[in-house]
């Protein structure tokens, strides 16, 4: 049986040589580049030029009851949060197993006879639970025969083929800014904030509920406030996030006249010359009309330092005044935006304006004009995925985790415990 | 936010009533592996903890939760005639008999699934708008043609579900036939696949261009991956790609030639920018939703997650696996399709099925007498039947939890120690010590905790955390089934005759002997028995029990018989030797509904 394996993939690797251009030359070593978002899943071999598949972090309520092919999704929940109880990671880790269990067998189709390596995009500030618990999902569950964990940032800056730059990370959870140069994290220069796409998703939830309407086909048009109780059925984490990545933006900074302050209920609004959209639900019965201001400003609070005490901005900002003045100058003529939220449309505007701005009030007029945002053709959340397949299908060596050192100490490197690799060498 | 995850919690367990559902093995290993890690914090092993499985450990584990995803009913559990374990889909390993596609039946040989990206390379393609089949229509098929007689039938591909045409994206071809060939040609000029493979050569030649250095640089990879290291105890080493920033550099430093940026075709460095606003303007003035793309289909092209249908992109149908199961312990082969030399998809015969179904007894729920709504305090008789698939015969023993005297959902916890019986799965009444959690650790460490486990007299060890414990207490409390209920099993054990096929269709001729107390019929090889079920919670509660079967049987056989799937093969088992076999399950009757007088 296994010499027939190594046939076929010899085979192939020979079919691949000559026929697809597109896999890596070198068949066997390809490489499984799983990128974890806590929100997305990004998957596919090394050496293709786009993952496989983005797979959301569903609930999946029953995938045993359903004949083979179906999948009863339920709605998407992230699969961590950055506040974490070390007592949710059996939870998580059931759902991380499901997760695997799809994109192995069904998605990669890769079981584990194929001994694929599987390299890992982690954030740098990755808890150390959460790197364990996939190390054991994919070295118990799945045999996998070792794992490369890359810092995502890195990988990130690879796929524009840079090796120096300011990686704006703008994910679900968090923020982060992050200076590269030559290929070295300045880790003492990152900055982060927990402000992403779920605030701005939540921002949307409330915006909607306190502001938009629902319309009927019938033509009747009642304000969403009035049906407090549906909101939670109808606004599911998946249309907010449809809703987000359709039909939001983000818009110039607000002037003071745009802004209106409500001093009774403290709420504040925007007068913007967005167009109202219908957004239709329920087989296009009802729309949900969402005034133009709210898919306009819903990403404000990014930029909001009032409110948050950080901005997209602010991070960058301080994370470049923490750098060595000789350096500054090639960060900022490489700032590459990454991540799911920084792909709202003006998103990318706004951050060159505002920093343009601020650079500005801050005496750093000399760099105004060097700031220039790296032009990617690959889409910003799957920048870090891509940078990934690259590096795999090169013929380069990375620091794997393999399965006999797993099943020895049980432990992924990390920061606190880098020495476990070396341990042998510690004693010497 | 806890108001939402008990919504889910409910949206989960609305499991139809009634039911039976089983627990299988891999609960109990990852119930005491969940213990172990909350009261050490390390995650244990997997083989330690499943060596010790056996029907005494499986008696303190009764499935705490109630949610379909965990409890599996008999048809989707497999038997491992081997180990005598249950095992679910979530514990067992999976490779793959046969690649095909679910449009065409095609069997797909393995060398090509990879490089074609797990598509199947022939004419099925999936409508991008609603992930259907596309049909290759041909454009006279639609429009009749006038005089134009350009004879150049132009083809394209239609969604019959939604209407959707390739045409809308510009897409048509010439031939009806080799579809993909004329698309891939397309998508190799894609803007992404030709960056990609830029960079790619771009890093192969900056790697390629020291090679002749590799004898130093080998020694400092192997430095990185921790051989030889006193200069890489700074951890900032781990934040770089080992290697690559040294070949790079190097690379550099060789040869200015190369440059060790990455050109990207001069462009002007604000385009970037410029799209962005323009893009955002044209959102801004966006009138309707008819032309965006919804997530789903965003997803469905991670290439390049297009914004408007326009650009959606025709993708080819994935392909479907079929897998073959294996015991996660002994590697048996529990699950096997028939393939034959020329692998045809559409064949679904077994060569192999140890489902738990020919194995374990199966549990009906026979009757509800009386078969009214239930009411609080008002007992109802739930007959059980038992069905003895084995052609042995086997004796089984029943055991349910304590039941509690007191109504107050409370009061469990005292209730448990009060009554104390041998089978004292109670996880509260450890609840006290739970918040010690860091001083018990040494005491509970795994090592020191596997033999007590072993005996009956010990409690199992509780997950020492208030999160956690709330949630798994959940079931007792908000899911409320379980508490809900005192059940009264009289026939605590009994025999269930051998399964006989010959006597299949014969008439029940059986005597009315002396039936033991609590039983109200044998038949064949089944027996029902007598479970009183008192609802005691409140309204809308979900009264559902979980009872210890444990059933034993002696093999008979001397020489196994491997061919025939019904006989179980219990290769281990040498002649004579009794073997006892524990699962839990879980009888859901149906919800306390309110009282009426009428």
């Amino acid at each position: 049986m296994s010499d027939m394996s190594v046939k076929d993939l010899l085979h192939q690797t020979a079919l691949n040589q000559l026929s697809n251009k597109r896999t890596t030359a070198y068949g066997i070593d390809q490489k499984i580049i799983i990128d974890i978002g806590s929100l997305y899943i990004k998957f596919g071999l090394s050496g293709e030029a786009s993952p496989r598949q983005c797979l959301p972090n569903r609930i999946y309520e029953n995938i045993e009851h359903c004949p083979e092919g179906v999948l009863v999704e339920g709605d998407i929940k992230p699969l961590y949060q950055l506040v974490l109880n070390p007592f949710e990671i059996p939870e998580i880790y059931e759902r991380f197993k499901e997760q695997v269990k799809l994109i192995f067998y069904r998605f990669m189709m890769s079981d584990y006879k194929h001994k694929r390596k599987v390299l890992i995009a982690e954030n740098l500030l990755l808890p150390l639970e959460l790197k364990n618990m996939i190390a054991a999902v994919l070295f118990e569950y799945m045999n996998v025969p070792s794992i490369i964990f890359a810092p995502s940032q890195l990988l990130a800056i690879t796929s524009v083929g840079k090796k120096t730059g300011l990686v704006v990370d703008c994910g679900y959870l968090e923020t982060t800014v992050l200076p590269i140069s030559d290929y070295g994290c300045l880790l003492h220069s990152i900055k982060t904030m927990p402000c992403a796409g779920q605030d701005i998703s939540n921002n949307l939830k409330k915006l909607i509920i306190e502001n938009a309407s629902i319309s009927f086909d019938d033509g009747k048009i009642f304000p969403f406030s009035k049906y407090p109780n549906y909101s939670d059925e109808i606004l599911t984490n998946y249309i907010i996030e449809d809703i987000k990545a359709s039909v939001c933006f983000v818009g110039l900074k607000p002037d003071s006249t745009e802004i209106i302050y409500d001093e009774k209920t403290h709420h504040i609004s925007y007068r913007s010359s967005a167009s109202e959209i219908g957004y239709p639900i329920e087989n296009r019965r009802i729309k949900i009309l969402i005034p133009g201001w709210v898919r306009e400003r819903a990403a404000e609070i990014l930029f909001d330092e009032e409110r948050n005490e950080a901005s997209v901005i602010s991070l960058i900002i301080d994370s470049i005044k923490s750098t060595p003045t000789d350096i500054r100058k090639s960060l900022l003529q490489n700032i590459l935006l990454i991540g799911g939220t920084s792909m709202l449309p003006g998103f990318c505007y706004r951050v060159s304006q505002e920093l343009k701005e601020r650079l500005k009030e801050d005496h750093l007029e000399n760099l105004v004009k060097e700031v220039t945002i790296i032009r990617s053709k690959f889409p910003a959340n799957t920048a870090t995925w891509i940078g990934g397949s690259i590096l795999g299908s090169l013929k380069y060596e990375g620091q794997e985790v393999t399965l006999q050192q797993w099943n020895e100490t049980h432990k992924v490197p990390d920061w606190s415990n880098y020495s476990i690799l070396n341990e042998e060498e510690n004693q010497i | 936010m806890d108001e939402i995850k008990n919504k889910n919690k409910n949206k989960n367990n609305n499991i139809p009533f009634p039911y039976v559902y089983y627990q299988c093995t891999c609960q109990v290993v990852s119930k005491i592996r969940k213990d172990i890690y909350f009261s050490t914090f390390q995650f244990p092993l997997k083989e330690p903890v499943e060596s010790e499985i056996n029907s005494t450990t499986i008696s303190h584990f009764p499935p705490t939760h109630f949610n379909h995803h965990r409890l599996k009913s008999i048809y989707d559990l497999f038997f491992c005639p081997s180990c005598c374990e249950l095992h679910c889909p979530d514990c067992v390993k999976n490779d793959f008999l046969c690649f095909y596609c679910p449009n065409c039946l095609f069997d797909v040989p393995q060398a090509s699934v990879v490089s074609e990206q797990n598509r199947c390379i022939r004419n099925c393609f999936e409508c991008p708008i609603c992930f259907n089949v596309l049909t290759v229509i041909s454009q006279q098929d639609t429009i009749n043609t006038t005089a134009t007689d350009d004879e150049q039938t132009v083809y394209f591909l239609a969604c019959n579900v939604c209407q959707w045409k390739s045409l809308e994206i510009n897409l048509s071809f010439d031939k009806s036939t080799g579809l993909y060939l004329q698309l891939q040609k397309k998508e190799s000029i894609l803007p992404h696949e030709v960056e990609f493979q830029n960079l790619r050569n771009h890093y192969d030649k900056c790697l390629r261009s020291n090679n002749n250095m590799n004898n130093i640089n080998t020694k400092r990879l192997s430095a990185l991956f921790g051989n030889t290291s006193s200069f890489l105890y700074s951890p900032s080493i781990i934040s770089h790609i080992p290697d690559l920033k040294t070949k790079l550099i190097q690379a550099k430093r060789d040869n200015n030639q190369i440059s060790d940026e990455y050109n990207n075709s001069s462009e002007n460095k604000d385009t970037q920018v410029m799209e962005d606003e323009l893009e955002m303007i044209n959102l801004k003035n966006l009138e309707n939703m008819d032309e965006l793309t919804s997530l789903k289909q965003k997803l469905n092209q991670p290439e390049d997650q297009p914004r408007y249908l326009k650009q959606l992109r025709i993708h080819r149908i994935p392909l479907r696996v079929k897998l073959q199961t294996k015991c996660d312990k002994c590697e048996k082969i529990l699950v096997k399709q028939e393939v034959q030399k020329m692998k045809k998809p559409s064949n679904i015969r077994f060569s192999i099925k140890s489902f738990a179904r020919d194995y374990i007894p199966n549990i009906f729920i026979q009757k509800i007498i009386p078969n009214n709504k239930l009411h609080k305090d008002i007992p109802v008789q739930v007959l059980l039947k038992f069905v003895n698939p084995l052609s042995q015969e086997i004796s089984v023993s029943i055991s349910t939890l304590p039941n509690k005297q007191n109504e107050d959902k409370m009061d469990i916890d005292m209730d448990s120690k009060k009554n104390s019986p041998i089978i004292t799965p109670k996880f509260s009444s450890r609840k006290s010590s739970l918040n010690l959690s860091p001083i018990l650790s040494p005491i509970l460490s795994p090592k020191k905790r596997k033999k007590p486990s072993l005996k009956i007299s010990t409690a199992p060890i509780i997950p020492i955390n208030p999160t956690t414990t709330t949630k798994i207490k959940n079931p007792y409390k908000e899911n409320a089934g379980v508490a809900t209920c005192n059940v009264t099993v009289l026939a605590k054990s009994f025999k269930i005759p051998a399964y006989d096929p010959t006597k299949e269709f014969e008439n029940d001729t059986e005597s009315n002997e002396q039936n033991q107390v609590g039983i109200f019929e044998k038949k064949k090889n089944s027996v029902s028995i007598i479970v009183e079920v008192r609802p005691t919670g409140d309204i809308g509660d979900r009264v559902e029990f979980p009872i210890l079967v444990t059933y034993s049987f002696v093999n008979n056989e001397k020489e196994v018989n491997n061919e025939t799937p019904i006989s179980p093969n219990y290769a281990e088992l040498s002649h004579g030797v009794q073997k006892f076999v524990s699962f839990w399950s879980v009888i859901g009757i149906g919800e306390i509904s309110k009282e009426c007088f009428d």
